[in-house]
């Protein structure tokens, strides 16, 4: 089935408008349960997305762009990747970043209440997503940053929920 | 001499008022183009959240035993609802507050006809102070969200609303707001939002609207499964509904304020003109009895 010049087209979409639309050969994305790639006539996936790095390649040519959590839908050698917030390398100012990161850590570091308050959520999805930024600019952030090893936490579209059973016994 | 001034100062400040109206038209034309466009941007993004929450929830309502319904999905008997009631901070646009609080309150009234509990969380002062007035009972106050616009503040509106839903505290949300047609016309539109449920079927509606190719029966392989995808994307929906609802609230509210300041505009060129012809009539009169004074008195003297 999959033809030699069968190409993928990729669309990243945000609230702001289409922010990337290309006709690629193979994209790699970064869902929350790890990295993967897609070549075309994939079966239909739908996958969350975390904070990260997207990789297409377009006849040989490798792009790079940096995504915030959303969606990826794969259907019909169609991929939209849904996210509030994109980042090419061209756009990045390194410095601007690297004070945004830095004045997350600290906000993090100050930070007194529950971890599941959403005003935590926000900075964690604030450094990570300035950590992304970095890491496409070429000038990664130290492993030290926090960032990694709670990125499983900092998807921002989580909603913690009780279980049904503890309700159903208060009810 | 008196009636001529009094009305000379007259048009005098329906002129300027003019000044005033014809400006705010100006500036809501130019900011209505803004407004469009953002709703124009959001659009694709509005759409394909839909379709893929439609995708994803289509499996679990029905069938799928081994895990419950999601929280977020439960339908619950509708005892308690919560209205949304998206008004603009700012009045002088005409019929606009009027009509979505009148809509608003008219749900309100009909929900506690039929046995229920309502409240209303508002957001913008025009419907805050309405509310406040016909002693509602308020949920939640929305302040400062006209301000900066974007999609935190919807972020915030959203996770604020879905704390009682998911609590068990309310059963339905409703979201009211006016739907931008044109720089004409608004319409007020009353939205279920949540059991999400229904906001699928909104979602295919607003799908099909855009015109968007019928989706494939292809099972779909889904990373993290369904449930933890739905923990993100209901919120994320939920997120841009009421976002798309204060683009369109935004851009109405322009639009509405453009035509009534039009219409007033108008309105003082046609005082003005009415206002000009007394003066002129007035003016007349004054020079006709001066000159039968001046007539009489020389006639007088060839006497």
């Amino acid at each position: 089935m999959a033809s030699a010049d069968q190409r993928i087209s990729l669309e990243i979409v945000t609230p702001d408008g289409v922010a990337l639309s290309e006709s690629v050969d193979e994209l790699t994305a970064p869902s929350v349960e790890g990295e993967f790639g897609v070549l075309a006539d994939h079966r239909p996936l739908l996958a969350a997305l975390k904070t990260g790095i997207v990789t297409f390649k377009k006849g040989g040519e490798e792009t790079r762009v940096a995504v915030g959590a959303g969606f990826v839908e794969i259907k019909d050698n169609h991929a939209w990747v849904l996210t509030n917030q994109f980042a090419q390398k061209k756009d990045i100012d390194a410095v601007e970043t690297r004070l945004d990161l830095k004045e997350a850590d600290q906000a993090i570091d100050a930070f007194e209440g529950e971890p599941h308050d959403p005003a935590f959520h926000e900075l964690v999805a604030r450094e990570v997503w300035a950590a992304a930024r970095l890491e496409l600019y070429g000038d990664p952030p130290p492993p030290t940053v926090r960032s990694h090893d709670l990125e499983g936490e900092a998807a921002e579209f989580v909603v913690h929920v009780d279980d049904d059973d503890d309700a159903s016994k208060s009810a | 001499m008196a009636n001529l001034k009094a009305i000379r100062k007259r048009i005098g400040s329906v002129k300027s008022t003019q000044k005033i109206t014809r400006a705010m038209k100006m500036v809501a034309g130019a900011r209505l183009a803004k407004a469009q466009d953002r709703i124009v941007a959001l659009r694709p993004y509005a759409v394909k959240s839909g379709e893929v929450l439609g995708e994803v929830a289509a499996g679990s309502t029905s069938g799928d035993a081994a895990a419950p319904d999601h929280p977020l999905l439960a339908q619950r008997p509708e005892k308690s609802v919560l209205i949304v009631v998206v008004t603009s901070d700012r009045g002088l646009c005409g019929p606009f507050n009027t009509n979505i609080n009148r809509t608003a309150e008219r749900a309100w009234k009909e929900h506690v006809g039929e046995g229920r509990d309502v409240q209303i969380a508002t957001i913008g002062r025009k419907g805050r102070d309405y509310f406040r007035r016909r002693n509602a009972p308020i949920f939640h106050v929305f302040e400062g969200v006209w301000g900066k616009l974007d999609i935190d503040q919807a972020r915030a509106v959203s996770a604020h609303i879905l704390k009682p839903f998911l609590a068990r505290e309310v059963d339905s949300i409703y979201l009211a707001y006016n739907e931008f047609k044109s720089a004409m016309s608004q319409e007020v539109v009353l939205e279920s939002m949540l059991p999400v449920a229904r906001a699928v079927e909104e979602a295919k509606r607003l799908a099909a609207d855009a015109g968007s190719e019928e989706r494939l029966q292809e099972e779909f392989i889904f990373e993290p499964g369904k449930r933890a995808l739905l923990e993100r994307l209901v919120p994320m929906y939920i997120e841009i509904t009421i976002l798309r609802a204060l683009y369109e609230s935004m851009a109405s509210e322009l639009g509405a304020r453009m035509t009534a300041m039009d219409a007033a505009t108008k309105n003082a060129s046609e005082m003005i003109d009415s206002l000009t012809l007394q003066y002129n009539r007035a003016r007349q009169a004054a020079i006709t009895t001066e000159l039968m004074e001046i007539i009489g008195g020389a006639e007088a003297l060839n006497d």
